[in-house]
């Protein structure tokens, strides 16, 4: 049997395969330990994480939408020390990659984690900048070239991880902000995280979750995500992680196709816990039938019309 | 992916929009006990991503079923699937309710589509005094009576319009007849569960509650499920649906 090559390599942190599990929805691995063998994932994005634990938002946290959901979560975690001592001892037994999505108020707090991670063994931080369910810090960041290179910056001074940076649709130029985290020295960026949206009960004339807005993921928006990375691939060098709404292969590939190295899947997890497995193994039948000896040959491969 | 194949071997309507399907899936019938629940896909294209949660209503050898009422866009179209038709169920998930020999007189009180669950932990229960409350609507929408009868000592009825058994809510005519039960197994709608929870807890009475919840993943992996106990956020596809009443329903008693 031909070999193939799914092996890439993202700021110096090499992943089995391009397949990541996205933060938020495959909490520390441990549940989808029981359906998917864990070690066959090139990476995990965990659970979204604070400087002191959160409890999160009132429920209900979850709507479901046409081909998607709002989630209102409100980034709630651990904290980062328990995720330290109790999680890190957990993922190092496997061999993917962990990346930890680090979620701040200030850029103390993004700064006072990177130096409480620089002492594991985590592989990678994943800055996020644009979780849209929280009053204070990330978003706010994420919405402005100056605050998405200010927070870059502090952490990439001190961190001796390699940083990539999460992230939001929720602006007019995707492109400039991406630019703008290169400029700053991240080391890669990761898109997109959710579209904040509504979903309203007309019975009640009140939101359908309790924090009024959340966040839009899933198969709808997959369409935006893929351009948005196509945007994005244009306009700056360093590696970019796509997600938006994966529900298979075919799905993938449109994102490593527009430029994504690796992809992260999210929400279709909860459809389909076998999903991450699953597409790592088609790929692999994929790239043998088609003749691509290394995924790296795909990766912004996309021909333009006209 | 077989393992998450159940073939539909019957399907009834038990009331106009109340349907029963006895499922074949040897794991998922080995696996499950009251109280517990399964997640199904509804429809086959991406228009619905989320799947529904559904209580288990009984199991042996390498059948269970489940009933579910037609709500929404979901049990709409799981409602089109027929005998013989393969499902994609995932489970049997959650903590369902836990037992005791040392029981000597327990009570079990359902209202609407919770009755499910404590239909089946009535009948799997068994060596002690049993009584059995049901809450419905209305008389239409009465299910499942008939056969639990030989299954209890007491089956107490109550439909909110007095068009059979006692008239009103199946709280009231609990409250009337409440005894020195070792333990009440409940699941109905919230604010019934409230108040027979806060009802039991003020006379020291031992019991179980099964809390709903909007979910995403089922497994306890995207949180969305949380809910308030005494031991700080729990998520109730995961830590419950089943909880210790001393630990729910908390917020303004202190
Ligand atoms: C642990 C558990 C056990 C359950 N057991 C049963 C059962 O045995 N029989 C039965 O008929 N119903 C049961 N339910 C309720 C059932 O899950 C909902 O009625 C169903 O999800 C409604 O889906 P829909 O698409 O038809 O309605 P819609 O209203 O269109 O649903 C839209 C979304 O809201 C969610 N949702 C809506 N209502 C509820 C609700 N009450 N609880 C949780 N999520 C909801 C749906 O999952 C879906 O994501 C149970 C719920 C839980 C949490
Ligand atoms: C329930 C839920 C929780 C999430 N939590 C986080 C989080 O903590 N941090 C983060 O960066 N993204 C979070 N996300 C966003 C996802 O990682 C991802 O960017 C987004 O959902 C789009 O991908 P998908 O359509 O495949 O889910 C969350 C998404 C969902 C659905
Ligand atoms: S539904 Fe995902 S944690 Fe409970």
């Amino acid at each position: 049997m031909k070999h193939v090559n799914t092996s890439v390599n993202i700021a110096g942190v090499t992943f089995s395969n391009p397949v990541i599990a996205a933060s938020g929805t495959y909490g520390f691995g441990r549940e989808y330990g029981n359906y998917v063998d864990l070690n066959k994932l090139g990476g995990i994005s965990v659970k979204g994480l604070t400087l002191l634990p959160r409890e999160g938002n009132m429920p209900p946290r979850i709507a479901e939408t046409p081909s998607g959901m709002l989630n209102s979560v409100g980034l709630e975690n651990p904290g980062v020390e328990r995720f330290i001592s109790d999680e890190i001892p957990f993922l190092s037994q496997y061999d993917l990659k962990t990346i930890v999505n680090v979620a701040g108020n200030s850029i103390e707090d993004y700064v006072n984690m990177t130096l409480k991670l620089n002492e594991t063994s985590v592989d990678m931080l994943e800055i996020n900048l644009s979780c849209p369910n929280v009053k204070h810090g990330c978003v706010s960041f994420g919405v402005s070239e100056q605050g998405v290179y200010e927070v870059t910056k502090a952490v990439k001074e001190v961190s001796k991880k390699p940083v990539i940076i999460k992230l939001t649709p929720n602006v007019t130029s995707i492109a400039s902000i991406a630019y703008k985290a290169q400029d700053a020295g991240a080391d890669g960026v990761s898109l997109i995280n959710t579209i904040t949206g509504m979903k309203i009960n007309v019975k009640t004339r009140r939101p359908v979750l309790y924090n009024n807005t959340g966040g839009l993921s899933g198969p709808a928006i997959r369409p935006i995500a893929v351009r948005m990375v196509h945007e994005v691939y244009q306009a700056i060098d360093i590696p970019i992680i796509g997600m938006g709404g994966i529900t298979c292969l075919s799905d993938a590939l449109e994102f490593i196709i527009a430029g994504a190295s690796a992809v992260m899947i999210g929400t279709y997890n909860f459809m389909n816990p076998y999903l991450c497995e699953q597409i790592v193994i088609d790929l692999i039948d994929y790239m043998k039938h088609n003749n691509i000896d290394n995924i790296k040959e795909m990766v912004g491969s996309l021909r333009l019309n006209g | 992916m077989n393992l998450l194949k159940s073939k539909i071997i019957e399907k009834k309507m038990l009331t106009h929009d109340n349907i029963r399907l006895v499922l074949e899936n040897k794991e998922i019938a080995g696996k499950s006990y009251p109280g517990v629940f399964v997640n199904v896909r509804c429809c086959h294209s991406d228009e619905l991503i989320l799947r529904r949660p559904i209580s288990v209503l009984d199991a042996y050898e390498d059948r269970y079923e489940i009933v579910f009422k037609v709500m929404g866009k979901g049990t709409e179209r799981l409602a089109y699937f027929e005998t013989g038709d393969l499902l994609d169920v995932l489970g049997p998930l959650g903590k369902g309710f836990t037992f005791s020999q040392n029981y000597r007189k327990v009570a079990f009180i359902g209202g609407g589509i919770g009755i499910f669950p404590v239909v089946y932990a009535a009948k799997q229960f068994h060596g002690c005094q049993k009584d059995f409350f049901a809450g419905f609507k209305t008389k239409e929408e009465i299910m499942l009576m008939e056969s639990l009868k030989q299954h209890v000592d007491h089956l107490y009825l109550s439909t909110d319009d007095g068009s059979e058994g006692y008239p009103g809510f199946i709280t009231d005519l609990f409250m009337e007849k409440m005894t020195d039960y070792d333990m009440v197994y409940i699941c109905g709608p919230a604010v019934m569960e409230e108040k027979i929870v806060k009802t039991l807890r003020k006379n020291k009475i031992k019991g179980q509650v099964s809390l709903e919840e909007r979910m995403g993943c089922g497994i306890g992996a995207c949180l969305v499920c949380a809910c308030k106990t005494s031991h700080g956020i729990r998520h109730v596809c995961k830590d419950g649906p089943v909880f210790d009443i001393e630990d729910v329903f908390i917020e303004d008693e202190k």
